[in-house]
């Protein structure tokens, strides 16, 4: 499906778009670039997702009424860590590459500072994971790399960090 | 009191118990300790404790005795998807009153065991505030610095880098 990138429409999500959320995470293209290896872990992974709708942290894309990928800011309850969060993005696999990322992103750029006031977001992102040029296009920069963090199969791959002050 | 407890025989340690809540929940309230977590608030403190002792249950935390009573607990969180089940994060609270004395050497060693030889873990790490006094003696038992993150933590008006310090196992 091609999409015409000013149809691609942002808004909070709702608790059913975590159907959509789960099924586009059990494509293996997706479910690579997570923690998550198995259905028991996604519906773990999604419910935690889904509780930031309570506090308006979550939102979905979607173009002609269709769910196409959602985001969420992990906004942290400790005093301490408030005026930070990491995100999450996830796109469904075959809609990658048109610009939805880019939309999402930039929904949450400005509800991090407009909504929630952070000076600070940052991401876990896998390497070789190619959504690290759309960070970087929006001007988040590496700060740190945990060797190893994650095994697969056919060995271990890396956890790249990257951070955008606001 | 002896200046350096851990190997008096009124040491102990042993796999943590519930009501090693209440302790713990004592010391991390104390201004002294609370200052190198993030939480802040008695709820927050509140909320995290009962975080940190609900892994006694997988028997991933310790706790330090002595004369009975506990001094300090460390405890692996362990992850839980299987695809980072390889590696945990540490946290430690040693009673203020205990500080200096070997305690948190002493946990930190035996936590290290436990996660090697009990949970298979292939490395453990630590998120600490850059100017935790902790940050030595990690460093002592073999812990590096892998990651650092400034901004992270906001104390007051003050923002303090985040450290991540891991050891192979």
């Amino acid at each position: 499906m091609k999409l015409e990138k000013d149809k691609i429409l942002v808004r909070d999500s709702i608790e059913n778009d975590k159907y959509p959320f789960t099924e586009w995470l059990m494509d293996k293209d997706v479910l690579c670039w997570f923690p998550m290896s198995n259905l028991v872990e996604v519906e773990d992974a999604v419910r935690i997702c889904m509780s930031y709708i309570q506090n308006g942290a979550m939102y979905t894309a979607e173009y002609e009424g269709i769910p196409i990928g959602v985001a969420n800011l992990y906004i942290n309850m400790f005093s301490k860590l408030r005026h930070q969060a990491l995100f999450a993005i996830t796109i469904r696999r075959d809609l990658r590459g048109q610009g939805v990322g880019t939309k999402l992103l930039g929904h949450l750029i400005e509800m991090a500072k407009e909504r929630f006031n952070l000076e600070l977001l940052h991401l876990e992102v896998y390497q070789d994971n190619p959504a690290i040029r759309l960070y970087e296009r929006f001007g988040f920069k590496q700060y740190g790399c945990h060797k190893n963090f994650l095994r697969e199969e056919d060995g271990f791959r890396d956890k790249i960090l990257m951070q955008l002050k606001l | 009191m002896a200046d350096f407890i851990v190997d008096l025989p009124a040491y102990d340690i042993r796999y943590t118990e519930p009501l090693d809540q209440e302790a713990l929940m004592k010391w991390v309230s104390d201004e002294r300790v609370l200052k190198w977590f993030s939480m802040d608030l008695e709820n927050e403190v509140r909320l995290m404790v009962t975080n940190w002792v609900a892994f006694a249950k997988y028997k991933a935390s310790l706790t330090a005795l002595y004369e009975n009573t506990p001094v300090g607990v460390v405890t692996l969180f362990l992850m839980p998807y299987r695809k980072i089940s390889h590696l945990a994060i540490v946290y430690l609270a040693v009673d203020p009153e205990f500080e200096n004395r070997g305690v948190a050497t002493s946990l930190i060693k035996n936590i290290k065991n436990l996660g090697k030889n009990y949970f298979r873990l292939r490395s453990i790490h630590f998120e600490i505030m850059i100017d935790s006094p902790l940050k030595h003696i990690l460093e002592k038992e073999g812990f590096k610095e892998i990651i650092r993150q400034e901004g992270f933590f906001k104390r007051g008006d003050q923002l303090v880098a985040r450290v991540v310090m891991e050891a192979d196992l």
